[in-house]
């Protein structure tokens, strides 16, 4: 008797979770899926800015616009510069992580002031990327500190002449994107190495291994995860990279060298709102960063997710956690 | 048993040897990345400092010729007023950071505010009630995540332009109730913060519903929502690309749009006035950061063991 009218209770109560998810999914629907769905109907239309003219009739165009930007040499180029920054930015950012998380989760070495250290190295990341891409952007530029110092050590022959060596300039814009990560996926690894059972370490040492061996086969493939996680989220949020190499973009005069540091962001906002305004060009350039975006994680994740046991282990895991806390919460 | 004891020293000597190298290259790598994270924003302030004329025409004949330039940076001078007056007050290069730090403080602190209660309100009802869609919509949040924001940046602002709100600040406040990072962050914490048997009792206490969320979960969550408001904060606040787009007054500017800004002709020259206003946007954020360093190194080594 008891027992049936707690059950009463409880389903009467259930209907609130929705009530409570509701502003969420409601805020989530007009806000970002109207302008998804949005993205894909104008891509098929010959849309323009409504700034340009407001309550336009448009028509449709079918695939014509996807065919336009793939022919566009400046979607070609700031498609190919995209990946490029990242992956330039990227290899040293996750390798630098990896040595220093080894180093401070090392016990025979123990790294004093790593509290220090983390926050240190962190601290380029909370800064705002405009702030950051505007002073290097000085750094280069006609008597900057870099320019400077690419004068003294003969690099740049002119010193009245700013740098426009496109190379020169993507390398910077990938040493900022290290500079300011590194430190970040570093603190996410360690976290990462701290989480893995210290009995696989002791039985490493008994066993006489070497630190390098400890490293390479107990410390990266228990990481390994981690680091997939690392590499995804870096990679989706390397294709949206705008905020710095817009600043060397517009603080420059050289169109040579603007193009070769323009990205995919970049290219969509300037076919949206300069010249013709064709927002719906670029919208099929921003469906193309969609599904490139969506693709890269989906082939990353299945070539680094091999530890299929593993894997299985933590799903299994998970699974329970959260069976346990639905039944708990079932009152 | 005596050459097997002085097998086992030595061994021990180059053990430490080995160590102790490696320790020295440990920190030898420390203190130049501290250097190489330290430096531009010391050669920004320091600058900052300076006169145009000095930073055109600076050349030091006691300095190595490699090093000249980073000599040269550091040395501090005595142009920063003038240099502030210039960019705050001169009538022809002076930018409004005063409204721009109010700007921005308005629309981080609202998305911030609204985004951190409705995650919790989101996460606590995916985790204590038992309702049909539970898991598909979780699913559903958990995947939404990977969607990238830039992709429908374009037709996000041409609905802004249809419903008039440009120059309006709504555009970037309201959609923080939709923030589904913060609502799995949340989630997770919930199942070590929460425990069930304290809703229980406030539901036989005669509480309701939202009661007990707000009276006595969301005290229990603060940690973490405090957790989530501090990169909320940052985030809104060094958020630049749609702002730019919808607001075009310069008095509704943002900062990271008014420091975008100092990249324009007028300014090409004026290297002092550039550095000062760099600086004045960097400073209140290292000392943001410096005061809550260690909940954030916390929180980006919890946000990042999730999958």
């Amino acid at each position: 008797m008891a027992s049936s009218f707690r059950t009463r209770a409880k389903l009467e109560k259930n209907y609130f979770g929705y009530i409570f998810i509701a502003p969420f999914f409601i805020t989530y629907f007009i806000f970002q899926l109207v302008p998804l769905i949005d993205t894909f109907r104008f891509a098929m239309t010959d849309a323009v800015a409504w700034y340009l003219s407001p309550n336009q009739e448009t028509s449709f165009m079918g695939l014509k616009n996807f065919k336009d930007v793939l022919t566009d040499t400046n979607f070609r180029q700031a498609f190919g510069n995209t990946p490029l920054m990242w992956i330039m930015g990227f290899i040293p950012q996750i390798a630098l992580a990896l040595l220093l998380a080894s180093w401070f989760t090392n016990e025979k070495i123990r790294v004093k002031g790593q509290g220090f250290f983390k926050v240190i190295f962190y601290m380029p990341n909370i800064m705002t990327a405009t702030t950051i891409g505007m002073l290097f952007f000085t750094f280069i530029n006609r008597n900057g500190f870099i320019h400077n110092f690419c004068v003294s050590i003969g690099y740049i022959e002119d010193a009245r002449y700013p740098i426009t060596s496109p190379t020169f300039g993507r390398s910077v814009i990938a040493f900022i994107n290290f500079w300011m990560w590194y430190g970040q996926t570093m603190i996410v690894l360690i976290a990462g190495i701290m989480g893995i059972n210290p009995s696989f370490f002791e039985a490493a040492s008994i066993d006489g291994a070497s630190g390098w061996q400890t490293f390479w086969r107990i410390t990266m493939p228990l990481v390994r995860p981690i680091m997939t996680y690392s590499l995804v989220t870096s990679l989706i949020g390397g294709f949206q990279m705008f905020d710095v190499p817009n600043m060397f973009a517009t603080g420059n005069n050289n169109a040579a060298f603007s193009k070769q540091v323009t990205t995919i962001v970049m290219y969509i906002k300037k076919v949206a709102y300069t010249g013709s305004m064709s927002v719906s060009s670029a919208c099929a350039a921003s469906i193309f960063l969609f599904l490139v975006t969506g693709l890269c994680s989906l082939v990353l994740f299945w070539l680094m997710s091999d530890r299929a046991e593993a894997k299985a282990i933590r799903m299994e895991k998970k699974r329970a956690k959260e069976a346990a806390l639905l039944e708990g919460g079932d009152l | 048993m005596a050459n097997y004891g002085q097998a086992g020293e030595s061994m021990k000597g180059g053990y430490h040897a080995r160590i102790i190298a490696t320790k020295i290259i440990v920190y030898i790598v420390c203190i130049a990345l501290t250097i190489i994270a330290i430096l531009p924003f010391v050669i920004m302030v320091f600058s900052a400092t300076k006169s145009r004329f000095e930073i055109n025409s600076s050349y030091l004949d006691w300095a190595p010729k490699i090093t000249n330039t980073l000599v040269v940076s550091l040395l501090p001078s005595g142009h920063f007023i003038e240099n502030a007056k210039y960019l705050l007050f001169s009538k022809a290069l002076s930018l409004p950071f005063g409204r721009g730090f109010i700007n921005s403080a308005i629309i981080a602190i609202g998305a911030t505010a609204l985004s951190v209660y409705f995650s919790a309100l989101t996460a606590y009802g995916f985790a204590v009630y038992r309702f049909k869609l539970n898991k598909p919509l979780y699913a559903f949040i958990m995947a939404i995540q990977m969607v990238p924001t830039q992709v429908t940046v374009i037709s996000f602002v041409e609905m802004m332009y249809k419903w008039h709100l440009t120059n309006n600040f709504l555009p970037f406040i309201l959609p923080a109730i939709a923030a589904p990072s913060t609502v799995f962050f949340l989630r997770q914490y919930m199942s070590s913060a929460l425990s069930v048997e304290m809703v229980e009792a406030g539901r036989i206490d005669g509480a309701g519903e939202f009661g007990i969320f707000n009276r006595l979960v969301l005290p229990i969550l603060k940690p973490g929502m405090a957790t989530m408001a501090i990169f909320a904060m940052v985030t809104n606040w060094n958020s630049y690309l749609i702002p730019s787009l919808l607001l075009d007054k310069l008095d509704m500017s943002t900062v990271p749009m008014l420091v975008a800004k100092l990249s324009g002709n007028k300014y090409s020259t004026e290297y002092g006035a550039i550095y000062f206003g760099l600086t004045l946007t960097a400073a209140p954020l290292i000392i943001f950061y410096l005061l809550l360093s260690k909940y954030i190194i916390a929180g980006v080594a919890l946000g990042g063991v999730k999958e």
